[in-house]
């Protein structure tokens, strides 16, 4: 699933969390700041209601127990006017006081009963009647108005009695009077009474039943507490589930992205939703994942590139060990294109070494084979000479002929010198001039060699530097290279070192052997100069002695036999040096030619062109 | 990083997911125990009431008394409640003596007869009492000064003074625990003494007996006990129905007392307030009773009517006294 921003259809998302759990604490605050109040305000009300209800009890009472005590009176008062008007002479001013105060009692009861009528009963207050109804006591009210009817009607019989009793009195019928007040005021005033306790203790029944009214009520409002608890927490936890939703689902969305890509899914992203800190978790997660992703990417890649460019190099590589110096490898900016390039500058040194070597070879093969011929000239000369004394020199064509690897021409060669100084016949002063020649021949041929030599000498140097440089090149090309995987290229290289190591053993040997030819050679010149000298100087004495030359000649005959003995053995010596240096050439020659190689202007190119 | 990453977004994932379930298994609990604790206050029911309640006194309101003990002992399988008559006084005697819980009264309990503060008046209903003659006398109505002339002064002696045939009038009297006497002589005679056949038992059946056996016989009893071996008449003109006792033009009514001692026991407050339930007051409507709901307004604020005839009642009597019975 690739994540993508989405527009929320939950606005809470699109807030951030701080504000969201803010606006959530204060609603889940407002909700119970609400229930506290709802249950608090409940509670309030009815305990005022029940307040009101009982200071109105309370001065219902009092004024009902005050309309009793009136009942009281006016019972006591007709009878207290019927006893002043039994007196002889009856006060008509007592009688009217007595009368007022009885009509003025009556007065104040229908005061208080109209009161009580008008503004006391339950009916005219339906809160009163709402509390009672709570309790159960509905009836109340009904009962009330029954009382108060019965008490009316009481009220009333006993006023028309009274009425009648006071209209006797105050006509004097005193025995009417006191009957009427007796069979009639009297239990009608009972009557009345008992109708207003009846009233008064309907009060106290009232008042129980505000009290169970008042007791429902509290479980009433129990029940309240509980409900607006419960809701309260209900909101609340809703409240909470819904901004915990808003959270942990996402979360949760996020954390399965994350186990996805944990195991390998690199493909799956966050859906990102809303604008909140976890869509911005989720955004840079999934941005997090792409460059993740790209770099996973670029490093697979680069180790394929890697991977190909060390097999082209391992392939040159083999190309190489097998002798084949012309490969060139591509070169690049990555650790196997250093090394390629490395490889490419160890490859063209070689190479150069090589040509270097083979051009050497060319050389001393040249100046080996004209040093043999020299030599041959020279036994050549030798044996011309030598036989114009004597017959023939015994010792050369031997010495010469001893040599095993004597190669044809050269024996040929030495089979004509040998006829040519048998042919020859000259006198002393062509020997003088011959020696001379010889010496100065021999002289030119020493410097030549000894130039050579030296030459040689410093291209062995400069080949033993070179193939050192080579070597450590190789090895450090070796150590450069990778060691895991790397370890057949690595015996490739340690070939090459091998290699390498051999040539340059094999020029150290080609060194001490030129240092030992050169020594050889100088010796042999120099006793050759020594007895040329001596030989010059003996064929001027005889040149200048003339006839008596016969004793001295075959001195400078017999010095001069010994001489070309000895002349001859150096010969002998030089040819089997110079022979040993041809062959020696050869066996560099073929191990040189087995290389196959850049012409050396590519290669100058290719070493500096790096 | 990745794994650094990782392991994070875990730990809060984890965190995350555990949130919710402690807090909330609390608080639900919490709730619970509230519940429970404030639903196991309000036990008291009233359904499983026992024991057994004696009613005694007025043989008019005996009828509704005893049918309404009868349903009340059938919706409570255990209370037993016993209904005797005996006349109203001797029901206010038996209460204020402890013998029985409920007494049964159509007058109203004298405080100075009976003191006891904790006296109390349940008016269950109003009985309307009516003058009975026996089926011979065709006399369809009396005033109110001929019901006086016949049964206090014994100046109408014979049926046909007052346009009925020539037959003597034969007054039945009832005894003094009677409250329908007393009512009678408080609403009807102003106060005066009867003269007339007094009875030995205050029975308002026995009253019915009498005056449907005697020949020329007037006497009062409550429409609780009216049948058809008597003739109801009126009184200036006057029948006992509930409309004229509203309107306060028929004044030979009373009110049906159920005075108790003690309301705190829950039966007789459970008795008292089924006396009262609409069932009871029907059922009173269906026997001649008035139920009391009807009679709302009855004296309140109608207060002239009713007055004016009281009034009448005492000034007519007032000139004419004859004989006093001290017995009241």
């Amino acid at each position: 699933v690739v994540g993508s921003r989405r527009v929320s259809r939950n606005l809470l998302l699109d807030l951030p969390i701080t504000w969201r759990l803010t606006l959530g604490f204060l609603a889940a605050a407002l909700v119970a700041v609400i229930a506290a109040g709802i249950i608090g305000i409940q509670r309030e009300q009815s305990l005022s209601r029940q307040s009101d209800f009982y200071q109105n009890l309370l001065q219902i009472n009092t004024s009902l127990n005050i309309g009793n005590t009136y009942l009281l009176l006016m019972n006591t008062k007709i009878h207290d006017m019927l006893i002043d008007a039994s007196v002889p002479v009856p006060s008509k001013e007592t009688l009217q006081a007595d009368q007022s105060a009885i009509q003025g009692l009556a007065t104040r009861y229908d005061a208080v009963a109209a009161n009580y009528v008008q503004s006391d009963l339950l009916d005219q207050h339906p809160d009163q009647v709402s509390l009672l109804d709570e309790g159960g006591h509905a009836s109340l009210a009904s009962q009330q108005l029954t009382l108060v009817g019965s008490t009316q009607r009481t009220w009333r019989v006993f006023r028309t009695a009274q009425d009648a009793a006071l209209k006797d009195i105050l006509s004097g019928s005193l025995t009417d009077a006191q009957s009427l007040l007796r069979a009639q005021v009297e239990p009608t005033n009972a009557d009345a009474l008992s109708a207003l306790h009846a009233l008064i203790q309907f009060n106290q029944r009232i008042s129980s039943s505000v009290r169970d009214a008042a007791s429902v009520e509290e479980q009433n409002q129990i029940i309240t507490t509980i409900v607006a608890a419960l809701c309260a927490f209900l909101v609340i936890a809703f409240i909470g589930w819904l901004i915990s939703k808003t959270l942990v689902q996402r979360l949760r969305q996020l954390r399965h992205v994350t186990r996805a890509v944990e195991q390998g899914q690199l493909d799956r992203r966050v859906q990102v939703i809303g604008h909140d800190e976890i869509a911005g978790v989720s955004a840079s997660v999934n941005d997090m994942l792409d460059t993740i992703v790209g770099l996973l990417e670029e490093t697979e890649r680069q180790r394929a590139a890697l991977t190909n460019a060390a097999a082209h190099l391992f392939s040159d590589m083999r190309i190489v060990s097998a002798g084949d110096l012309r490969v060139h490898a591509p070169v690049g900016d990555d650790p196997i294109g250093l090394l390629a390039n490395a490889f490419n500058f160890t490859v063209g040194r070689f190479n150069h070494f090589v040509l270097h070597t083979q051009t050497t070879i060319e050389q001393l093969d040249t100046l080996s084979r004209q040093q043999r011929k020299h030599i041959e000239e020279f036994n050549l000369a030798l044996d011309s000479q030598v036989q114009t004394p004597q017959a023939t020199s015994p010792l050369s064509p031997p010495s010469i002929q001893a040599t095993p690897r004597t190669t044809g021409p050269l024996a040929g060669a030495d089979s004509a010198v040998r006829s040519d100084s048998q042919y020859g016949g000259e006198p002393a002063f062509t020997v003088q001039a011959q020696v001379r020649r010889s010496r100065e021949q021999l002289l030119q041929v020493a410097r030549e060699s000894a130039r050579r030599l030296r030459f040689l000498q410093d291209i062995n140097k400069q080949v033993y530097q070179s193939s050192a440089s080579v070597r450590q090149l190789i090895q450090s090309n070796g150590s450069l290279t990778p060691a895991s995987g790397r370890n057949y290229e690595a015996n490739r290289s340690q070939s090459l070192v091998q290699e390498v190591q051999a040539l340059e053993t094999l020029l150290a040997k080609l060194n001490a052997e030129w240092q030992q030819m050169q020594d050889g050679l100088i010796k042999g010149l120099t006793s050759v100069d020594t007895m040329l000298k001596v030989l010059v100087s003996s064929s001027v004495r005889i040149s200048d002695t003339g006839p008596t030359l016969s004793s001295d000649a075959y001195e400078t005959v017999l010095s001069s036999q010994e001489f070309t003995n000895f002349v001859r053995s150096f010969l002998q010596e030089m040819y089997a040096l110079t022979q040993r240096l041809i062959d020696l050439n050869q066996e560099m020659r073929t191990s040189a030619t087995s290389f196959r190689l850049n012409p050396a202007s590519e290669v100058q190119r290719k070493v500096t062109g790096r | 990083m990745d794994s650094l990453t990782r392991s994070l977004l875990s730990c809060v994932i984890k965190r995350q997911g555990r949130r919710l379930p402690v807090g909330g298994a609390f608080l639900i609990s919490l709730m619970l125990f509230v519940l429970l604790s404030g639903c196991t206050q309000p036990g008291v029911s009233a359904s499983d009431l026992n024991g057994h309640l004696l009613v005694a006194g007025s043989t008019a309101l005996q009828p509704l008394a005893t049918a309404a003990a009868s349903l009340f002992q059938q919706q409570h399988a255990h209370v037993h409640v016993a209904v005797k008559g005996g006349g109203s006084l001797l029901g206010l005697q038996s209460l204020t003596n402890h013998q029985v819980n409920i007494g049964d009264s159509d007058v109203y309990a004298d405080p100075a007869v009976y003191p006891d503060p904790n006296l109390t008046d349940h008016i269950v209903a109003v009985i309307p009492f009516t003058m009975i003659v026996g089926p011979d006398v065709t006399v369809k109505s009396l005033t109110q000064q001929e019901i006086i002339d016949i049964f206090s002064t014994g100046a109408i002696r014979n049926w046909k003074l007052v346009g009925g045939p020539n037959l003597p009038i034969v007054p039945v009297v009832r005894p003094v625990t009677s409250g329908t006497r007393a009512t009678f002589r408080k609403y009807i005679l102003g106060g005066r003494d009867e003269i007339g056949t007094l009875l030995r038992t205050d029975s308002s059946q026995t009253v019915r007996a009498t005056v449907a056996h005697t020949p020329g016989a007037i006497g009062y009893l409550a429409l609780s006990v009216l049948d058809s071996s008597v003739k109801a008449i009126a009184i200036d003109g006057k029948m006992a129905t509930a409309q004229n006792i509203e309107s306060g033009s028929y004044a030979f009514w009373g009110y049906e007392h159920m005075y108790t001692l003690d309301d705190s026991a829950p039966l007789l407050t459970a008795f008292l307030d089924f006396m009262l339930t609409p069932q009871i007051q029907q059922l009173a409507l269906r026997m001649s009773y008035i139920p009391i709901a009807d009679m709302k307004l009855a004296g309140v604020g109608v207060s002239g009517h009713g007055n004016e005839l009281a009034h009448s009642v005492v000034l007519t009597s007032s000139q004419e006294i004859g004989r006093r019975d001290e017995n009241l």
